[in-house]
């Protein structure tokens, strides 16, 4: 069979399946934001809904915050990670071999199960206020801080970072044992110390790596709902919990502003990715990074 | 010192993950553990396997977890296996193009990506149907499933499938003799992401499937929001039965097969 | 400076990879040591970059106690998320010298390595040539006393191999350095070397010029390594080698007077036509293969085939003809 047949009929499941499922909503959800949803009389084409997106001071702050909030909870889960990959990555050691083995466990897991702990362990009534009432560091639980539904979102930063910390580790340590010590056996040998030998080759080498974990967990804490929705403060709510709330409201009339605010939000947020990549390509590492 | 300061981190870390799953598994078997007291009155595991064996709603979430884990590791590889096969062994136009729209579901804001695909579900009549919610599933697998079976194929390339042919076998002989086995480390990481990603979706299964297919993860959301913790924790506990355990024993099966390779 | 491995042992794993290895190098000079594949050479190597620590022995010279090699790999590893320049340069960068002096240095050595315009190049886009040339530069930038160099030609082909086995030899001299080269091929060791050193089973079996390792090699294992020769099985008895072929006096390089006993004839120039003191057996002609420079001989004397190269049209086929050894034959 010619090549170029044989390749249409591979890639015809996946084409297949993402028109179907893919391309087709994106397309609807196009046309509807236009302001055409005719189910309910809407016939007018414009950018009359965009318009009024970007005028939302609600929308616009929520933006502001969650973008801030994706970003600095990424970056946290990304450099514990980087830091945690490099100081176990062996690969004969039984050590790190565990160390490994208990990384995967939260990347296995639903984030539902973290939420479910964090409330029992650090909500006011939780075990960790306890414990320390019991032990006479706190006078009682009313001076604990409030962890869970706080307006800093530091329950949905920990349940995020016990997720993603592992994730990093684990896409991480997969590279680097696959570089093994080749490159770091050259700079020693041309006179680098460990730490010229972290910065000049490991890094670099597994940036594109670190960069792709970074944009996957930041497409996540950037637009997934059910954490913020049971963590978050009701006052600074998280884009995700509002875009869903006018989603299920019922009203269908609200239909194409949702639409519109969705296509808004994958746009960026392909963009920021976009972003992330090329600046991934200038710094060191972008050219045939991550070893062949 | 330096190697005590990297066991602290290691013991750090390893409370860090065990302490959530500890407090769950407490909460399980545990009987009445209620504020301010720090560890259960009771522990009781007999409880909880009754629980696992007679309640009706427990079970049926749980088979419709697997059922629907099971469907998606049937779709995801029948779509995700052939498309690797050309990401990995031809060069053509739009690849680079593939290669990103692959990505795409993990990149646009899952809020965005659901409430989108819901509306077109709708359209379609495939809300709250079997096909609707392994599909949604799906288009989260395939990005995982791919890039795994890429990076195995990739490391072989496809001079033994090229062998093969020249050897004189046919395009399906080549297939079933050669590229399947040789990808079986691919395809077991595919299948056991898929596995994962499938099992632990909540929002997905909920609002595509129009609240008919109950999971264990979709159960535990309610009951959690409710604050009835104990029975949330049931379910995370038979979540990780079922996803750990075998997950674990089909992992510790590949490396012992491994291993006997290498020793013949 | 000389350098001198005094007693190195290397053990890995239960596996004794080094025993007991001595040698001294003299400075200004290109030192090849040869082996087959698993014999300890990339392992020595390692020692005298400091990559790895011997389990027993030292590594030192006349006036620095702990010389470092710098090392050229079989597989180049040229870091790949740098440019050539990026690499040439990584050596300088890390010892924090000045920029100004980096860029005039790495200039020079481009310029000297004839890679000047690679230099913004990545290394997946260089050929295999030009990949070892950057390995080269990268290395000689530092001004090492001690180059060393593992399997540097087995991955090039046949004209570039010859083209930078020249190149070595007038960097070597241009550099005044130090080179230590490992290799399996003999003709390399041969054409770069006047010192080659046996390395087979971890162990230094001989320490010579080509052409005495090629006349006389120390033992059987080093004969054997070397190839190109023929070994007669025979005996040795009351001083005399005895075999169906040749029986007669003998250079007896064995242990002991031992039942079994091989005689070592390599295809060149141990046996010729001229009458010498030495006769050594007649034979008759039974084929001629034109290998170049001479002719490969096929003589079958009995029911023994012995090989030997001889000058073009000097035999012709299917005639018999009396052979004499050059000197006397070496016996294990």
């Amino acid at each position: 069979m010619p090549t170029k047949r044989k390749i249409i009929l591979l890639l015809s499941p996946f084409y297949l399946f993402f028109t179907l499922f893919f391309f087709s909503a994106v397309l609807k959800s196009f046309v509807t934001s236009l302001g055409y949803y005719p189910i309910v009389g809407l016939k007018k084409i414009g950018l009359q809904y965009y318009g009024s997106a970007f005028h939302s001071a609600t929308f616009l702050a929520s933006c502001e915050r969650t973008f801030l909030f994706a970003l600095f909870s990424t970056a946290m889960a990304c450099l514990v990670g980087l830091g945690l990959a490099f100081l176990f990555n062996g690969r004969k050691n039984n050590f790190t071999r565990i160390f490994f083995k208990i990384a995967q466990l939260p990347v296995m897991l639903p984030h539902i199960f973290i939420v479910l702990a964090l409330l029992q362990l650090i909500s006011q009534t939780g075990l960790i206020p306890s414990l320390l009432v019991h032990l006479g560091i706190m006078a009682s639980i009313n001076h604990f801080p409030l962890l869970v539904n706080d307006p800093l979102q530091i329950g949905i930063i920990l349940t995020y970072l016990w997720k993603e910390i592992p994730f990093v580790i684990v896409s991480l340590v997969l590279v680097l044992r696959q570089m093994d010590d080749r490159y770091k056996i050259v700079a020693v040998n041309l006179g680098a110390t460990k730490w010229q030998n972290f910065w000049h080759i490991s890094l670099p080498l597994i940036q594109p790596a670190l960069i792709n974990a970074f944009i996957i967990n930041f497409a996540f804490n950037f637009g997934s709902y059910e954490v913020p929705y049971l963590l978050g403060n009701q006052q600074r709510e998280l884009l995700p919990v509002y875009i869903y709330d006018l989603y299920v409201q019922g009203d269908l009339t609200q239909l194409p502003l949702t639409m519109s605010l969705n296509l808004i939000l994958s746009l960026f947020s392909i963009l920021f990715a976009g972003l992330l990549l090329k600046i991934g390509r200038f710094l060191p590492g972008g050219h045939t990074g991550g070893s062949k | 010192m330096k190697k005590l300061t990297k066991l602290a981190i290691f013991l750090i870390f390893s409370c860090f993950v065990f302490l959530p799953l500890l407090v769950i598994v407490l909460l399980a078997v545990g009987k009445s553990w209620n504020y301010p007291q720090l560890l259960p009155q009771q522990i009781n595991f007999g409880s909880y396997f009754k629980l696992l064996f007679t309640n009706h709603e427990l079970l049926t979430s749980l088979t419709a977890s697997i059922s629907l884990a099971l469907g998606t590791i049937v779709l995801t590889i029948s779509i995700a296996y052939p498309t690797a096969i050309v990401l990995a062994y031809y060069q053509f136009r739009g690849k680079k193009l593939l290669n990103i729209l692959v990505y795409l579901p993990l990149i646009i804001p899952g809020i965005a990506l659901l409430t989108n695909v819901d509306f077109m579900m709708i359209k379609l009549g495939l809300d709250g149907s079997f096909l609707g919610v392994i599909s949604i599933h799906t288009l989260f697998c395939l990005p995982y499933a791919i890039k795994l079976l890429v990076d195995n194929l990739a490391l072989l390339h496809n001079r033994y499938e090229v062998v093969s042919r020249n050897l004189g076998a046919s395009g399906w002989q080549t297939f079933f003799q050669i590229t399947l086995p040789l990808s079986k480390n691919g395809l077991q990481g595919a299948v056991m992401m898929t596995y994962i990603v499938s099992m632990t979706q909540y929002l997905a299964t909920l609002l595509v499937g129009d609240g008919k297919y109950l999971t264990l993860s979709v159960r535990m959301f309610p009951f959690t929001q409710a604050g009835k913790y104990k029975i949330a924790a049931v379910y995370g506990v038979t979540f990780m039965l079922v996803t750990l355990i075998p997950l674990y024993l089909i992992d510790a099966w590949m490396s012992h097969q491994e291993r006997r390779v290498i020793k013949s | 400076m000389t350098y001198y491995l005094n007693n190195i042992s290397q053990k890995k794993g239960g596996q004794q990879i080094l025993k007991k290895v001595n040698l001294s190098i003299n400075d200004n000079s290109i030192f090849a040591i040869l082996g087959p594949s698993g014999s300890g050479k990339t392992s020595l190597l390692n020692i005298l970059a400091r990559i790895d620590h011997p389990t027993a022995g030292t590594f030192t010279g006349d006036n620095e106690q702990k010389p470092k090699g710098i090392m050229v790999f079989q597989d180049y590893r040229l870091f790949p998320h740098m440019t050539v320049f990026q690499n040439i340069v990584f050596g300088l960068k890390i010892k924090k010298i000045k920029k100004a002096e980096i860029r005039q240095r790495a200039e020079r050595i481009m310029m000297t390595m004839e890679i000047t315009e690679l230099a913004k190049r990545y290394p997946d886009e260089l050929s295999g040539g030009q990949q070892q040339r950057v390995a080269l530069a990268r290395a000689l930038i530092l001004n090492p006393s001690l180059l060393l160099m593992d399997e540097p030609f087995s991955s090039l082909d046949e004209g570039l191999r010859m083209e930078m086995l020249d190149f070595v030899k007038k960097l070597q001299q241009q550099f005044k350095l130090t080179v230590i080269f490992v290799t399996h091929y003999k003709t390399e060791a041969y054409l770069l070397s006047n010192q080659v050193a046996i390395l087979i089973n971890g162990q230094i079996m001989q320490i010579d010029t080509p052409r005495k390792l090629e006349q006389t090699p120390a033992n059987l294992a080093v004969a054997k390594f070397l190839g190109q020769a023929n070994f007669i099985q025979g005996s040795f008895q009351q001083q005399q080698f005895v075999s169906s072929i040749y029986t007669g006096d003998s250079d007896f390089r064995g242990t002991e007077p031992v039942k079994e006993a091989i005689l070592y004839i390599p295809f060149v120039g141990s046996v010729q036509l001229a009458t010498t003191a030495f006769p050594a057996f007649n034979g008759e002609i039974v084929g001629t293969t034109w290998i170049g420079d001479s002719e490969r001989v096929t003589i079958a004397v009995g029911s023994e085939i012995i090989y030997l190269n001889l000058p073009v049209d000097s035999v012709q086929i299917n005639t018999k003809k009396q052979f004499y050894f050059k000197r006397l034959p070496v016996v294990y």
